[in-house]
């Protein structure tokens, strides 16, 4: 098998899940988010995300915190340091596995 | 109406998600009439006393800081009770993009840097903008000067937030010339035509404000507390 393909396998399996994916990009951007903004940018449902959320969390790559706005509790989010490592790195195994489209490596060799 | 989020990239949707609910404009909005309305006032009817001209000073001085250094602080108190509970926090956009910074993107692009980071020259451009029909009104001295004024201020707002975070409708701005027209018509007094534009200018940015929120409470009532179960 092709090496490259072979590191497929190599991927950060709780990265590469898309919902994780989204959660981790859209706190790459924005230094943190409330639970509620998440799901309504992810169109997540509140289980679904509570799920991801606490998956990430218990990885290291991301922080919660609980604060109060007023009388609204925010459960806040933030992307920690190996939060984003592990984005870093995940995104060089994609270039290393698709480093061009067929398209465009078909016009470098032409 | 139809809520307008069109940045497609998590930082620009951060971004565009801080004028939602119409409450930067408002607040920058009533600074603009503040002072505009304010100053048009003192030229009219001057107060005879030492005292109430340094009352009116002071008045205006501490309000041009309220809205203008803490108006972060005050739209923060704000949305915190009005959109937070509705529709969540993230980050408020910086009015600066922060330098040196990289980013990765899962585009086609591969690395790139800042254009969708939650930044917004917004606050900037406005106060540029709304100050340049300011200078346009003082410069042509003339009843006519505040329609010609309030044409390039339309102008500007509409190009220069074109592709900005908080884009604005051509038609949203034909306002401000009618009113400059409007304003020439009930001959204001010339003396008081800078101002007259700053005036017309937070009038209007405070009424778009207005008509956002208004939207904006309509489509979202407030959501049930959220309930994160780690």
């Amino acid at each position: 098998m092709n090496e490259r393909i072979r590191e497929i396998s190599q991927l950060d399996r709780l990265v590469h899940e898309p919902a994780r994916l989204q959660i981790l990009m859209f706190l790459r951007e924005v230094e943190e988010a409330d639970f509620l903004y998440l799901q309504r940018e992810g169109g997540f449902t509140q289980g679904n995300l509570s799920g991801h959320l606490s998956k990430l969390e218990d990885a290291g790559y991301i922080r919660i915190r609980k604060m109060f706005k007023g009388k609204m509790p925010l459960t806040v989010c933030a992307l920690t340091a190996a939060g984003e490592k592990a984005l870093r790195t995940y995104w060089e195994q994609m270039k290393n596995i698709m480093p061009g489209s067929r398209k465009s490596e078909q016009a470098t060799r032409a | 109406m139809k809520e307008q989020l069109f940045p497609d990239t998590p930082g620009r949707r951060a971004a565009a998600y801080w004028f939602i609910d119409g409450l930067p404009e408002i607040v920058a909005g009533i600074g603009f009439v503040g002072l505009g309305g304010g100053t048009v006032w003192f030229g009219q009817f001057r107060p005879h006393s030492w005292s109430d001209r340094t009352a009116f000073v002071a008045l205006g001085l501490v309000s041009l800081v309220v809205v203008f250094v803490y108006g972060r602080s005050i739209m923060l108190f704000l949305k915190s009770r009005v959109t937070f509970p509705r529709t969540g926090y993230v980050t408020p956009p910086s009015d600066e993009e922060p330098k040196g910074a990289t980013i990765i993107t899962l585009g086609l692009a591969g690395e790139q840097r800042p254009p969708d980071q939650n930044v917004t020259r917004f606050r900037s451009s406005t106060i540029a903008v709304i100050f340049s029909g300011n200078v346009v009104a003082g410069v042509i001295a003339k009843p006519i000067g505040v329609p010609i004024a309030m044409s390039a201020v339309a102008v500007l707002l509409y190009a220069l937030h074109r592709n900005s975070e908080r884009p604005y409708h051509w038609a949203s701005v034909l306002p401000l010339p009618a009113a400059g027209i409007g304003a020439m018509l009930l001959h204001m007094p010339q003396d008081a035509n800078a101002w007259t534009a700053v005036l017309i200018g937070g009038l209007w940015l405070a009424a778009q404000g207005a008509w956002r929120l208004i939207g904006y409470v309509r489509r979202h009532p407030r959501a049930p507390m959220e309930s994160f179960q780690p």
